[in-house]
């Protein structure tokens, strides 16, 4: 998959991903494959600045927590109610731009 | 290059341009990760100098990383700055404090006088909420146990055009010998007011307000 497009869906991506359960970086990375089947990879650096970002957005909150392996303290991220909000109305775009992209290439994919 | 300073060298490039008061925090988070790549590749069978080379390749360009790092972090809404969570270990360093009882005291930093006194006991941690002054809400948590103290002071700063920043300085224990602190920092305008009332510390200046309560 082209890096844009992934770029493109990265919000909606992590929402996703934090939906239920708060997790840290790494965690959020094999949520992210264990869903998709590993066919949305990406450097791994890249989740910090969106997760950071949406923090300054108010779509997630974090939680600094020690390691239960004992090694430094993590930072959790979980959704904030406008971060909710975001989620359902990127998941309505997404099936808006799906169902659009569905009927423009028809059958031909 | 030893192994650790190239693990520090990658994430200062990675982190370079950041707020020196997030910079900290950030390079605590990436190295988290990285660290635990690389043991999860030695687990592999991985030689360690090979396995922090295939943790830096996925984990991406320094330089592009600090690229958008800095446009996450100074782009953004500042309103209140985080000097820094710094969640170091401090080791039996001992925290001279006056622990004030009183339940309300009001300082006007204008002419800053330091104050310091106790939240109380925290069971679950301590709640940040920023009031911007344009009506947005940010929260932050930070997950901690024990009794919190405070201390407020200001000290000079090149970054704030009056040349000095106020400066809230939590401490608590983890046990005997493992003080940990948290400090949040802002540019002084001589409008600051400090509010201290039970298990909150209020800093409000014009319509903005730092809400620090220890739940």
């Amino acid at each position: 998959m082209d890096s844009n497009t992934k770029l493109m869906a990265l919000d909606l991506v992590l929402l996703s991903v934090l939906e239920d359960q708060s997790a840290y970086g790494l965690e959020i990375l094999q949520r992210i494959q264990a869903r998709t089947g590993e066919n949305y990879d990406f450097k791994e650096g890249s989740l910090y600045p969106a997760l950071h970002r949406m923090v300054k957005q108010g779509w997630l909150e974090s939680t600094w927590e020690e390691s239960q392996k004992g090694g430094a303290p993590r930072r959790y991220y979980s959704l904030s109610e406008p971060g909710r909000q975001a989620l359902e109305q990127k998941k309505q775009e997404w099936a808006r731009l799906r169902q659009a992209m569905d009927g423009l290439l028809g059958g031909s994919i | 290059m030893s192994s650790s300073r190239r693990i520090r060298n990658y994430l200062l490039q990675a982190t370079r341009g950041l707020p020196a008061s997030e910079r900290t925090l950030v390079m605590a988070e990436l190295r988290g990760h990285l660290l635990e790549r690389i043991e999860q590749y030695q687990q592999e069978g991985h030689p360690r100098t090979e396995a922090e080379s295939m943790a830096m390749e996925r984990f991406g360009s320094q330089h592009g990383l600090a690229r958008r790092l800095n446009f996450a972090h100074w782009t953004l809404p500042a309103g209140w700055t985080t000097l820094g969570v710094t969640l170091a270990l401090l080791g039996g360093t001992v925290w001279n404090i006056a622990r004030a009882q009183t339940s309300q005291k009001i300082v006007h930093a204008g002419q800053f006088a330091p104050a310091s006194g106790t939240l109380g006991e925290a069971s679950k941690g301590l709640k940040i909420r920023y009031r911007l002054s344009e009506g947005r809400t940010l929260e932050q948590q930070i997950s901690v146990r024990g009794e919190i103290l405070y201390q407020v002071h200001s000290q000079t700063s090149s970054k704030c055009n009056s040349g000095q920043q106020v400066v809230l300085d939590f401490r608590w224990a983890e046990g005997r010998s493992n003080e940990r602190h948290f400090q949040l920092a802002e540019c002084l305008t001589g409008s600051e007011k400090i509010n201290s009332a039970g298990r909150s510390l209020i800093l409000s200046r014009n319509q903005e307000e730092l809400q620090v309560h220890a739940e």
